[in-house]
Parts: structure tokens; C-alpha cells; sequence
């Protein structure tokens, strides 16, 4: 289990003043600004839980995983995984902990994957018999059984994220912090990322944390969500009680038999009105669907009538920018 | 195999992974070192008309001048910015979440990289050893080799932790790589890499034995060339021997405090 008690963490950041002025200044006196990146954070995840951390950028993902994987200290607060400060860097605990940072390497540029491999199962002290069902295994999953011998330089993207995920779930670890696991992967590779993912954690059931900004990882993967803005936890629960409770706006669709001509007037105080060949959509506020519903339908005689809930991200989006609902 | 068995392993098949870049680095730059110095030393002595400078007769002179770089080799291990860059670019996460001592793993890895140029320093010196001097070679001088290798290996580490002290300032400070720089001119000017240490005056070689510095380049050098007695060379050993622990104290300092400055890059 993960349990985190009011953690906070500051950064002291130096300044500088733009241009050449500014750098010649800055070589003798430099301005610090502190800036608060977690603030009193509170959390608990359960074993076997896949949880995804959302938030803009800054908003305190990363260090939030950075202090969980103990690379950094906190300011104040604690944190136990699986019993132990991370910070403590105890070994006991790094050997079933894994962390995934999608721009950052772990494996060497210059070898080839299996001969990373071979050096992380010493580290890892992993025996013979489940290092090479590791391999086969996860090989065989992520589809990367020809590219193991090959440098990881010459790989793509996508490969060499999968080999990265590989080398990171040799050991079978209980908990994996992924920071942006499909950052810059095409559609496809995203996708068998997700995939794995998912699979990996039905097979083992490890506490997963993963950030990502996009949406269709933590929608396909997480069932529960934490929204982090500057620094602060503002929600933490289902992703689909953020839809329900905090998902304002509604989609009305309208479809008619004919292609339309002309956007028709519509009072703009009741909401957005759209058209599209036979379609018109009205983008409304929940309290706001029933007075424009009847006003649309006074006006046309639509072949049929659909309302949809603005996509996750829409909503997400709201929530960050407005805070606690 | 044990983890840092592994360790070494992967890192000489790094070294091995360029063929081009390996021919070059083992062969290429002593060779051009070489030319530079016999060219440059055999015109001082023609010159001067003398057979001897500062005790050193030109095939000497010449050999101390292909061990000396060498040696530096040996002593720089996998080179400037092994901790300062991985710092700076947050390449240290890994070693952080790995079930070992992150400084003990690049104290291994440092060593694969000194190993692997002592042997090159083995081979290319007995090379040289056989095409410059004419004496016939006994097996004190042998003897005196695998001492002197044994020796730089021991020196090597005194080096790696005064390394790391310039580097582990990266922590603060971010980029040290100009640190790096220095403390290599520093270690070469008072450890006899630009100069043999016994054209230097008098007060400053009195100061240079009790420093650690003799024995990076000097004190090995000499031993292999035989130019100093076992004795001699032992006190540059033994100083060094005193340095070790009180380097290393200080380095495990320097870690503990910039452990806590450790942004692991962004936020």
C-alpha cells in the first residue's frame, strides 16, 4: 500500500532577466523565487490498484512521483510504500518498486536490450528460472522479441519504450510509478502500450501510478484519478464521478432527413448551437438542457434527438481550470 | 555472476561497442602523443648537446612521456561529467532507484575503464620499452611494471573520489564541467604530467609530498621507469594511502548534502 500524509515540497528556483544584460547580472547576483510544487497531498492506493495522476503541466505530477520513487526529499509530510520511506532508499523496497519515465532512459544507448537486461538481473538479484520466463513472457506481450539484440539507439520510439517497460518489469515489481509512459508514440505503439498495461497489471496486480496527458491512457487504464492543480490535490475518486458529478455542459444533437442550409437564430444566453450537414449540436449547461431542448423543438422537427456528455477530457479540462466544483 | 561482476562486463562491451572509435582512442592518439614528444624532447637535447636533462636521457624522457598521458588516461576513468552530467540531466534517477550504492556502482565502472587503459598502458609501454632503450630487459623491470600498475590502480581511486568532489558540486551548482578541467591541469602540473617533478624547485616538491598528487602520475612513472627505489616509492604510496580515507569521507558528505538539492530535473 501507499499511504501519503499531508506532503508538501518547495523548490527554490533561480531567476534570470531576459537578454545579455540579464545573463551579465546573473553572473553576479541571482533572484530565487521558492515555488510550492506539492502542497499538503494526501493520498492512499491499495495493492493492485492502477490509479492516474492529472494535472497541467507543473501542476506537481512528476514530483509527487519522483519523492513516491524516493529520488527526491520531501519538504515536509510522510510517505510509506509497502512499509517504507521511500527516501530511506532501502533496498528491500527499490527491489519491488519500478519507475518508468517516458523521457527518460534507463537503458544504455550503446548496448543492445538483452545486455541491459542481463546487468538489471544481477541488480535485481532475479533467479535464472524467472528472469528467463520474464523474458519470454514480456517479450512475447509487447511484441519485441526481434529487436532485443539490436542497440536501443537504432530503435524507434515506440520500441524503445516497450524496451524500456521490459527492463523496468523484469523483477515483477509490486509497485510502478509511469511518468508519461506514451509520450511522442503513434497511435499504434500507444495503443499496444495500453494494452500491456493492462494486461501486466490482471497477470500481477502491482499498484500502478501513472501520469499522462493523454486522456485515452488513464480513460482506458485508470480506473480511479487524481487531479492535481498547483501543487494541490483537488479531486481524487472514479473517473466516472467527475463525468457525472462535474460533466456541466450536455451535447444536444439534432438530425433531420435533409442536409441544412443556414445556422438557424437561437438565443445565445442558452448556448452554443452548431451546424454540420443534416446535424445540429448545442453545446448546454446541464441546468440549461431542458429550456433549450424545448426551444430547438418548437422550431424543427428533427428524425432524431440524442444527448451525449461532453468527452472526459472536456470535462477534465473544466475541472482544472476551475478547481474544487 | 554477481552484480558487480556484470557491472565491469557491461561496461567493457560499452568501450568495445565502437570499433573505429576503439582503434582510435587505443592506438591513435598515444601514437600521435608519442611522435609529438620524441620530435619535441630530441630537439631540445640536440640542441642543448647534452645526453641527459634532469637525469633523463632522451629514450627516458620519451618513455616518461608516453606514461604520463597515459596514466592520466588511467586516472580520468570514464572521463569528465560521469556523475556532473547525469546530474544536471537527471540521468541519476536510475541509479537512484536501483537496489545499489549509486556511487559505488560508478566507482565500478570507473574502474572498468582504468583497468582496461592500465592494460593498454601494459602493452603499448612494453611496446615502446623494447623499440626505445636498448638495455636488456630484466625481471626487476618487469616486477617494477606490475607494481607501478598495481600502484596507479590504488591512485586511481584517490583520483576518482577527488572526481567526484568536483562533481557532486553539480548538485548546487549544475554544470562543473570547467571543474572537471581544472582539477586535470591541477593533478597533471603537481602530479608531473607537464614536467617531470624533478625539474621543480625545491619548496615546491617539499609541499608536493604531502599532497596525494605525486602519486597519480609521478610516483607510478618513476617506479615503472625505475627511476626512484621501491622506498621512494612507497612514501608517495603511502601519503596517498593516508589521503584515501579523508577523500572518501568527503565524498559520502558531499552525496548525503546533495542528495537533498537533487531536483531529479523538472518539477
Amino acid at each position: 500500500m501507499i499511504e501519503v500524509t499531508g506532503l508538501s515540497k518547495t523548490f527554490k528556483v533561480s531567476t534570470k532577466e531576459p537578454g545579455l544584460m540579464g545573463s551579465l547580472r546573473g553572473l553576479v547576483k541571482r533572484k530565487y523565487i521558492t515555488k510550492a510544487a506539492l502542497q499538503n497531498v494526501s493520498l492512499k492506493v491499495q495493492q493492485g490498484e492502477m490509479v492516474g495522476l492529472i494535472g497541467a503541466n507543473g501542476a506537481g505530477k512528476t514530483t509527487l512521483v519522483k519523492i513516491l520513487a524516493g529520488i527526491i526529499h520531501p519538504t515536509e509530510g510522510q510517505v510509506s510504500v509497502l512499509g517504507h520511506n521511500p527516501w530511506d532508499r532501502n533496498d528491500q523496497l527499490r527491489r519491488q518498486m519500478a519507475l518508468i519515465m517516458g523521457q527518460k532512459a534507463q537503458l544504455w544507448y550503446d548496448l543492445p536490450a538483452l545486455d541491459s537486461y542481463m546487468l538489471l538481473k544481477e541488480i535485481y538479484q532475479i533467479p535464472d528460472a524467472l528472469y528467463k520466463q520474464q523474458i519470454e513472457f514480456l517479450s512475447d506481450v509487447l511484441q519485441i522479441k526481434d529487436q532485443l539484440k539490436v542497440q536501443v539507439r537504432k530503435l524507434s520510439l515506440g520500441e524503445r519504450m516497450k524496451v524500456e517497460l521490459m527492463g523496468a518489469l523484469l523483477h515483477r515489481p509490486n509497485v510502478v510509478y509511469l511518468d508519461e509512459p506514451t509520450i511522442g508514440l503513434d497511435l499504434m505503439a500507444q495503443k499496444a502500450v495500453r494494452k500491456f498495461l493492462k494486461d501486466y497489471q490482471r497477470e500481477f496486480k502491482p499498484i500502478i501510478l501513472l501520469t499522462s496527458h493523454y486522456m485515452e491512457d488513464i480513460k482506458e487504464l485508470c480506473p480511479r484519478v487524481v487531479l492535481i492543480k498547483s501543487g494541490g490535490l483537488i479531486y481524487d475518486g472514479a473517473l466516472t464521478t467527475i463525468q457525472k458529478q462535474f460533466g456541466e455542459r450536455k451535447k444536444l444533437v439534432l438530425t433531420f432527413e435533409e442536409k441544412l442550409t443556414a445556422l438557424p437564430e437561437f438565443p445565445a444566453e442558452l448556448g452554443l448551437l452548431e451546424m454540420s450537414e443534416n446535424k445540429l449540436s448545442l453545446t448546454t449547461s446541464r441546468a440549461l438542457l431542458n429550456s433549450a431542448m424545448d426551444v430547438l423543438l418548437k422550431k424543427f422537427q428533427p428524425q432524431d434527438v440524442t444527448i451525449q456528455d461532453p468527452p472526459i477530457e472536456e470535462v477534465i479540462e473544466d475541472f482544472l481550470q476551475k478547481g474544487r466544483a | 555472476m554477481s552484480w558487480p561482476a556484470r557491472v565491469v562486463s557491461t561496461e567493457l562491451r560499452k568501450i568495445l561497442a565502437y570499433r573505429s572509435d576503439f582503434w582510435v582512442n587505443f592506438l591513435g592518439q598515444t601514437i600521435i602523443q608519442l611522435f609529438i614528444a620524441r620530435a619535441l624532447w630530441q630537439s631540445i637535447f640536440e640542441s642543448n648537446g647534452q645526453t641527459e636533462i634532469g637525469g633523463f636521457t632522451l629514450s627516458q624522457m620519451t618513455l616518461y612521456y608516453l606514461l604520463a598521458p597515459l596514466t592520466i588516461k588511467i586516472l580520468m576513468g570514464e572521463n569528465i561529467g560521469f556523475f556532473s552530467r547525469e546530474i544536471y540531466d537527471g540521468g541519476l534517477n536510475r541509479y537512484l532507484v536501483w537496489p545499489l550504492p549509486p556511487i559505488g556502482y560508478k566507482l565500478l565502472t570507473y574502474l572498468t575503464y582504468s583497468a582496461f587503459y592500465t592494460a593498454q598502458l601494459a602493452l603499448l609501454y612494453t611496446f615502446a620499452r623494447f623499440f626505445l632503450d636498448d638495455r636488456p630487459y630484466e625481471l626487476s623491470e618487469f616486477l617494477r611494471l606490475i607494481a607501478g600498475l598495481g600502484y596507479i590502480l590504488v591512485a586511481a581511486i584517490g583520483y576518482f573520489c577527488m572526481m567526484c568532489l568536483c562533481e557532486l558540486v553539480a548538485f548546487w551548482a549544475d554544470n562543473t564541467w570547467s571543474l572537471g578541467v581544472m582539477l586535470r591541469f591541477v593533478a597533471g602540473f603537481l602530479g608531473g604530467t607537464f614536467l617531470p617533478l624533478s625539474f621543480y624547485p625545491e619548496t615546491l616538491r617539499e609541499i608536493i609530498q604531502y599532497l596525494p598528487f605525486a602519486a597519480f602520475i609521478s610516483g607510478p612513472v618513476n617506479l615503472i621507469l625505475g627511476r626512484s627505489t621501491p622506498m621512494e616509492a612507497l612514501q608517495s604510496f603511502v601519503v596517498m594511502l593516508v589521503w584515501l580515507p579523508i577523500l572518501g569521507l568527503a565524498v559520502r558528505a558531499l552525496w548525503k548534502k546533495g542528495n537533498l538539492q537533487y531536483t531529479g530535473v523538472g518539477m
